[in-house]
């Protein structure tokens, strides 16, 4: 219990607390409590790990589900669908209009393109389920790059940024929501991690085992891509925090969802914060976008933990 | 507990794949389904573990009718060995046993004393205590397979199925296994499928051969076990020798 849940808690804490105080400037401790930087950079950490936490568990769930260990949060087309979204904001100019366009935009493409996919491969299983949405990831991001293509140079730098996973412009209205939902989302999934236990067995163990396999999987993947949708909405597509925290706590802790549950989301979040922290301090006077330092630091440490044994 | 198939039929599309099949399986009796590839015996599990439905006849649980139980109830008194793939995610051997106790599990807190206890017995009934903390990929199919044994040892349903259980195991291995079935006879109803003609001869009571979809034939290893139905069904000759654990078919 103390090396599952509490270190990890105490690291988040401490990651968080760092996300204060480190940045383009070096906060002091009256800073902390009295500056409003301060307070951007408490919501800035808050949306991190929310967002790292929810990718986390949806490719948890994914991989589960779909009984693949490459799946991840975008593996059903989601984060294609809201990247059509969100440009197509960004060309007709609605980013200019309201600070909600985007995430609206971008969340109303991933869940058009996962209902699609849902009713599409509603008479088949988890194959055709992964089938379906890599196919729609495809048609989606074909039409990506063509709204890219005829877009301005000024409209593909303002999707470019988005499109590569932003912590900065995080809507501080639209972050409560989104915790509301995580929070659900996680206390549902612990309260069925057996039946996603089972789930990863396969179809036919798993309604063996006593779980109603078809409302099950549909439950589950409604649930993985409303966390990743949510996610996108907020923060555009990070990649990588899906596929590599489940790989990693499964090594560190256990298979089991009984057990894995919340340190996968305090992971995901500890990874996505610190990534946020590193894109603020790499180049000097300059910010990356956070989801260029989730792939170049979370594809090695990966390929670490993937070669130790558990 | 009892579990019957009443006059089953079942098709995927056009192509028929059990006609008219019909078996008891009650306490006390240990029923062997063989017969060669494709003649409808995992069809025939699946069909009374309720993973299929008959397209005609009926599956009765104590008289009941298998589809009015919920999936936890049937969980809860019949037990499945399906032929299992390795699990993609990297479970450890004490967790994929204890998952076959899913039904019994509280749901928010961890297995309590008497789940631990119950998996710790069946890991030590089947002889795989030793590697109880390893990790299922990393075990061979015969290791894997008594795990998935132990699992359904664990879950102690009153009815169990069972799927080749014997298949990848060495003959010592699948000798214990029997064993085990014929010490849980007595209490639980038992069916497995499998191809080794002398281990169902040896613990059979009932023996059921299977062939193109039908009941070819069913009685006592003695009664079926002959030149002639195995000529029928398998297409050759082979000699029955006798022995004290009952008829031996030497293949020719």
């Amino acid at each position: 219990m103390i090396k599952r849940i509490f270190l990890p808690l105490l690291l988040l804490v401490t990651v968080f607390a760092g996300g204060i105080f480190f940045g383009a400037e070096t906060l002091s401790i009256k800073e902390v409590f009295h500056s409003s930087v301060a307070e951007l950079r408490f919501f800035r950490m808050l949306g991190a790990m929310f967002i790292g936490g929810a990718l986390s568990l949806s490719g948890m769930v994914f991989q589960a589900v779909l009984r693949n260990p490459l799946a991840e949060p975008y593996t059903l087309g989601v984060s294609a669908g809201a990247g059509v979204g969100a440009a197509t904001a960004f060309i007709l100019g609605l980013h200019a209009v309201s600070i909600y366009a985007v995430p609206f935009t971008a969340l109303a493409g991933a869940l058009v393109t996962l209902l699609l996919v849902l009713y599409i491969s509603r008479a088949g299983g988890g194959e055709r389920l992964l089938l379906s949405g890599v196919i729609a990831g495809t048609i989606c991001s074909s039409i990506l790059m063509f709204l890219l293509s005829v877009a301005s140079s000024d409209e593909v730098a303002a999707a470019s940024w988005w499109l590569l996973g932003d912590l900065q412009s995080i809507n501080e209205k639209l972050l409560f929501p989104m915790i509301g939902v995580t929070l659900a989302i996680l206390f549902y999934l612990r309260w069925s991690a057996g039946e996603l236990d089972l789930l990863a067995l396969g179809e036919k163990e798993a309604f063996f085992l006593g779980v109603n396999v078809k409302k099950m999987t549909f439950i589950m993947v409604l649930c993985a891509s409303v966390l990743a949708a949510v996610s996108v909405a907020l923060a555009g597509a990070v990649g990588f925090c899906g596929l590599i925290v489940p790989h990693t706590v499964r090594r560190l802790c256990s298979s089991s969802h009984r057990r894995n549950l919340f340190p996968m989301f305090i992971w995901g979040a500890v990874f996505l914060m610190a990534c946020d922290i590193l894109s603020r301090l790499v180049l000097p006077g300059q910010e990356l976008p956070v989801g260029v330092v989730t792939s170049i630091t979370g594809g090695p440490v990966f390929l670490w933990i993937l070669n130790r044994k558990r | 507990m009892k579990l019957q198939a009443e006059n089953i039929f079942f098709s995927y599309g056009s192509k028929k794949i059990l006609e008219n099949c019909s078996l008891t399986l009650s306490p006390g009796k240990l029923t062997v389904i063989t017969g060669p590839n494709g003649s409808g015996k995992s069809t025939f599990v699946h069909l009374l573990g309720g993973l299929l439905q008959p397209g005609a006849g009926e599956v009765l649980l104590d008289g009941k009718n298998l589809k009015s139980f919920s999936h936890i109830e049937r969980a809860c008194r019949i037990g499945v060995l399906a032929q299992e793939k390795l699990p993609a995610l990297d479970f450890s051997v004490s967790e994929r046993i204890m998952m076959g106790r899913f039904a019994h599990l509280p749901r928010l807190f961890e297995p309590g004393p008497e789940d631990k206890k119950s998996v710790e017995e069946v890991m030590d009934f089947m002889g795989i205590s030793s590697f109880g903390t390893a990790l299922c990929n990393q075990l061979s199919g015969g290791e894997y397979q008594k795990v998935l044994i132990a699992a359904l040892l664990a879950r102690k349903t009153p009815v169990m199925l069972l799927d080749e259980p014997t298949s990848a195991l060495d003959p010592a291995g699948a000798l214990r296994c029997m064993e085990i079935f014929r010490l849980l006879k007595s209490e639980t109803a038992i069916a497995l499928v499998t191809h080794d003609l002398t281990l169902a001869a040896a613990f059979a009571d009932e023996l059921i051969l299977v062939n193109k979809g039908r009941i070819f034939a069913a009685g006592t290893p003695r009664e079926i076990l002959t030149k002639e139905n195995i000529a029928s069904v398998y297409g050759c000759n082979a000699e029955i020798l006798p022995s004290s654990t009952g008829p031996v078919a030497v293949f020719r």
